[in-house]
């Protein structure tokens, strides 16, 4: 910058913002990074999903865990400014258990789900008058919360994955809803394919976490990582614009969150538009380490839809 | 010309002056009466020699009593606690929009055509309606006689010419222009990752002003005024996908008549005039959007009549009447941008839901008004008492959201209001004086709030009760002690409903407002080589509401406010000033957890108690030094004016990192100065 001669100009800009995304990216605690949805889409009082939390720690992966799990079927009132009620949080009879503790639940999703946190005519208020239903998302998505409990580890925290529901839309115009149903297309989670190390002009893969060998770099260097899926992970889909009068076509933007047990990325948060299929992230190894490293790896949709991988990076002394 | 009139403040409520006095060739306006016993009134000639305003007359607002401090970047006045939605400002006894250009640098009207600003934070006549808060007036000069006269200043900021003539003796006309460049001035000698991480707008307003004197005593004047800002703020971001934008843009225009006679004895002012106000801001967190962007067309008509009936006894009558078309379209969650008492942290990702909207509001309103002014007991007793029929027809394009098939069904209403308004000054001895002033005032909905969707079409407005007392004492001449209570109680303000709203009932007239206080001015008018004024309020804005049944801070509270205002003339031109200024930090809602939303890797705030933190204490010194001298015809004044003279840059927000593990203050400028030149002829 070469403002320091006009003082006016120096003084506005450093009335500016802070920024620090490195506390996502470092793990120096047992946490909640991802929940895998299998499938990421479900039709309430048909499917079974299968929930699978990974579980972050500076050893690497937790292989067990006390998570408990529940629905949250009180709905997010528009006004509520998190994305889910706050109610959650609080013991009620909103929150339905999903079974015993562990790093994976499964359930069948309520019946009653689209009514109770989607379009369809919520029940009546206190004044027994018709209240008003929750507003999609910007991908035209309504979700039921599901609450994990985590308290194991010497760490307690509650954090929510939220499942993609597919709902009639009563609150569309009929046509609208008719073609909305039938162009829908069941989402799908996207797919890892790996992780590379760029060294020099040359990409080398590295091994899952837990292998006994790999590439390596040294203490307090900075390397480059690239993610890779592939294209067709993006999946296009379609939606009610935000008006409800007509059918949009989009495409997921897919988005990758990374971590690291020994090491903090440059970004917390990369991304890619198709075509490309790839992203590239820096990490800075932590200097004095000589333990390998533990990188995850986090594919979102945007729609619910997750991949999550962890690597093993060496570190040479 | 204007010079010899000086302070008015805190003048008893009296009856209107004439409107203009020819003397000797020379135009003196004639000063109107205070609105309020509790007003404060302030020249242009004082108000620029104070530090902090850069030489711009109507920005000694922000130093006057009960103002509160505004952030940098952050633009709306609040008064007496009242939240910025409910007060008004008039120029003419026309209503703009806003005051100042946006971060607050300068004001939307040119001081050139500023003869006077009154602040009003309370207990004001009958003449004024539509705002439960406070009022700002603003009264243009006339312009002056014989030949060219004009004025020119440049800063860093910006550039202004005024232009004015006379074309014989009934005649005379003006133009002026200001463009702001500081945003483009930044651009220049930044790189452009720094240039996009600050918010500087553009800003430009303009001036043209006719005026034609049939008679002595009859004048008709036409001015036309405007403004325009543009913001547009689009910080680096490694991720496409959490890229952050912002623009912001708000206009505003105006075109008044103002017809000024005498009938019968009785002084007729009729002004009608016309507007379009637009405003518009678009704001892109990664998919999230959240805009609002709307567009008014204005008109209105203000008449009085004013006739003394006998000997202390004037009786005023008038008509303020307004209408507006609104079309306003909006996209994003309902939550985004934040209302007053909303949870929430700066920098949080929307929630993610997006509703889109689009609506249109017709209002018109009338509210004629009578109001006598009695002097009482050899002058000792003024007494002024009003009162305000407002009566309005209201309506929006939908009532209820969109649901399936159903077709849209507007929602049309006749709203009114009836206003007592009383005023009392009493003049114990020549130089004590009691006051005290009250009544009813309302605030209509705003046409922003009547969506289906994102509001409630049937919202009615807010009716506040005012009650404000105080004494006066002129310890000298100059001199002056003033020490004012007040306590203001407003109900049916538009909040959050507490529960998952009823359909179209996203917003309801249940939120109750109270603010209360004291105030205490001692104030050296500008006589001789010294000016100054020391005021310290102690106020309480407090807000109850679906979600704080037992109240809460208003957002906008600030319980202590400090201000010390200073001129000295040091003789051969040269002036210095300065401007003390402490304030209580506004509230804030603490984070005390944090979870995470598996389905977008975002941690979600835990909120603590609402309001229950404060940033920290603000305090900033300001000065100022000009050197005026004359260069051929012409005045020409150099000045300095350096804001923020100590470099205690002020904590203007909390900021969380994105785990809402750690927390730090965003702070405000550090030390800026302020180079400029103003010429006048």
């Amino acid at each position: 910058m070469t403002a320091r001669a006009v003082a006016v100009v120096a003084g506005i800009a450093a009335a500016c913002v802070p920024g620090s995304e490195l506390s996502v990216s470092r793990v120096d605690a047992p946490r909640v990074i991802a929940v895998r949805a299998e499938p990421p889409e479900a039709t309430p009082g048909e499917d079974e999903v299968t929930w699978t939390a990974v579980v972050a720690g500076p050893d690497g992966t937790a292989t067990q865990a006390r998570i408990d799990w529940a629905f949250c079927t009180r709905p997010r009132a528009p006004t509520d400014a998190t994305v889910v009620s706050p109610s959650c949080a609080e013991g009620g009879p909103w929150l339905v258990g999903l079974g015993p503790a562990g790093l994976a639940a499964r359930a069948r999703v309520p019946a009653d789900a689209c009514r109770l946190v989607g379009p369809e005519a919520p029940p009546l208020g206190p004044d027994r008058r018709p209240q008003r239903a929750p507003d999609p998302d910007v991908t035209g998505g309504y979700y039921l919360p599901v609450r994990l409990a985590f308290d194991d580890l010497g760490v307690y925290s509650l954090d929510y994955a939220r499942l993609r529901l597919r709902c009639a839309r009563p609150d569309l115009p009929t046509d609208v809803a008719r073609e909305l149903g039938a162009r829908h297309r069941p989402n799908r989670n996207p797919g890892l394919l790996g992780l590379t190390l760029r060294v020099g002009d040359a990409e080398v893969e590295l091994p899952a976490e837990g292998a006994a060998a790999g590439p390596s770099v040294r203490a307090g260097d900075r390397a480059t990582l690239v993610a890779r899926w592939a294209e067709e992970a993006a999946e296009a889909y379609v939606r009610a614009s935000f008006d409800g009068r007509r059918v949009e076509e989009a495409r997921e933007a897919l988005e990758l969150t990374w971590f690291a047990a020994g090491g903090s990325f440059e970004r917390a948060h990369t991304s890619a538009a198709p075509p490309v299929a790839r992203s590239a992230n820096l990490l800075e190894v932590e200097s004095g380490r000589a333990a390998p490293l533990v990188v995850w790896v986090v594919l979102r949709d945007g729609r619910g839809g997750t991949d999550v991988r962890s690597y093993r990076l060496g570190v040479a002394p | 010309m204007i010079a010899g009139l000086l302070v008015a403040q805190l003048a008893a409520a009296t009856p209107p002056g004439p409107a203009e006095e020819e003397d000797g060739g020379a135009v003196v306006r004639g000063r109107r009466g205070a609105s309020s016993p509790v007003s404060t009134r302030v020249t242009p000639q004082e108000a620029r020699r104070y530090a902090g305003t850069q030489g711009d007359v109507l920005r000694v607002v922000e130093s006057m009593p009960g103002v509160g401090r505004t952030s940098f970047g952050a633009g709306p006045l609040v008064l007496w606690g009242a939240a910025p939605g409910t007060s008004r400002i008039y120029v003419d006894g026309v209503p703009i929009p806003r005051l100042f250009h946006g971060a607050g640098l300068r004001s939307t009207v040119n001081g050139f055509f500023v003869d006077d600003v009154e602040l009003v934070p309370g207990g004001y006549g009958a003449e004024f309606g539509r705002a439960s808060g406070a009022l700002v007036r603003i009264d243009t000069a006339a312009l002056r006689p014989g030949g060219w006269h004009g004025a020119a200043q440049a800063d860093l900021l910006d550039t202004s010419v005024v232009v004015s003539r006379s074309v014989g003796a009934r005649t005379r006309a003006a133009v002026g222009l200001r463009y702001g460049y500081l945003a483009d001035l930044v651009g220049a000698v930044t790189d452009r990752d720094t240039s996009e991480l600050i918010s500087l707008p553009r800003y430009g307003d303009y001036q043209a002003r006719f005026e034609y004197r049939a008679s002595p005593g009859t004048e008709l004047t036409l001015f036309a005024f405007g403004s325009v800002d543009r913001l547009a703020r689009e910080p680096p971001s490694g991720d496409p996908a959490r890229a952050r934008s912002l623009t912001q843009d708000a206009d505003f225009h105006r075109l008044t008549a103002r017809y000024v006679t005498q009938v019968d004895g009785a002084r007729v002012v009729v002004s009608p005039w016309a507007g379009f106000d637009a405003r518009a801001r678009r704001e892109r967190v990664g998919a999230h959007p959240t805009d609002e962007a709307g567009g008014a067309w204005l008109g209105g008509l203000r008449a009085s009549w004013s006739r003394p009936l006998r000997a202390g006894v004037t009786l005023r009558l008038g008509v303020d009447a307004e209408g507006a078309v609104t079309e306003v379209e909006r996209v994003g969650s309902l939550t985004r941008p934040p209302r007053d008492g909303d949870l929430y942290v700066y920098g949080q990702v929307p929630p993610g839901d997006a509703r889109a909207d689009r609506w249109t509001v017709r209002t018109a309103n009338a509210a004629p008004w009578a109001e006598a002014v009695c002097a009482l007991f050899r002058n000792r007793l003024a007494v002024t008492a009003g009162v305000r029929l407002d009566v309005g027809l209201m309506e929006a394009s939908r009532a209820l959201p969109p649901l399936g098939d159903t077709p849209p069904r507007g929602l049309a209403r006749v709203l009114w209001s009836v206003e007592p308004r009383l005023a009392v000054v009493l003049r114990v001895t020549s130089r004590l004086a009691l006051k005290a002033a009250g009544g009813r005032y309302q605030t209509p909905p705003s046409a922003y709030d009547l969506s289906s969707v994102f509001g409630n079409a049937a919202l009615t407005g807010s009716s506040a009760w005012h009650a404000v007392g105080g004494v006066l004492w002129d310890v000298t001449a100059a001199l002056s002690a003033e020490v004012v209570g007040f306590y203001r109680d407003e109900t049916g303000v538009p909040v959050r409903p507490a529960t998952a709203p009823a359909a179209g009932e996203a917003l309801v007239n249940a939120g109750a407002a109270t603010a209360y206080g004291a105030q205490v001015t001692v104030r050296h008018r500008p006589a001789g080589r010294f000016s100054a004024w020391l005021t310290y309020t102690l106020a309480r804005s407090e807000v109850r509401d679906p979600l704080a049944p037992a109240g809460r801070l208003s957002d906008h509270d600030q319980t202590h406010l400090l201000t010390g205002v200073g001129s000295l003339d040091l003789g051969r031109g040269w002036t210095v000033g300065v401007r003390a200024r402490l304030a209580s930090g506004l509230p804030r809602t603490p984070v005390v957890g944090r979870t995470l939303d598996a389905l977008t890797g975002d941690y979600q705030p835990v909120f603590g108690a609402p309001g229950s933190e404060r940033l920290p204490l603000f305090f900033g010194l300001d000065a100022r030094i000009d050197k005026t001298f004359r260069a051929g015809g012409m005045e020409v004044t150099v000045f300095a004016d350096v804001l923020n003279a100590l470099n205690r840059p002020a904590a203007e927000e909390v900021w969380y990192d994105p785990t809402y593990r750690e927390r730090r203050y965003i702070t405000g400028l550090p030390i800026l100065a302020d180079l400029g030149v103003r010429g006048e002829w």
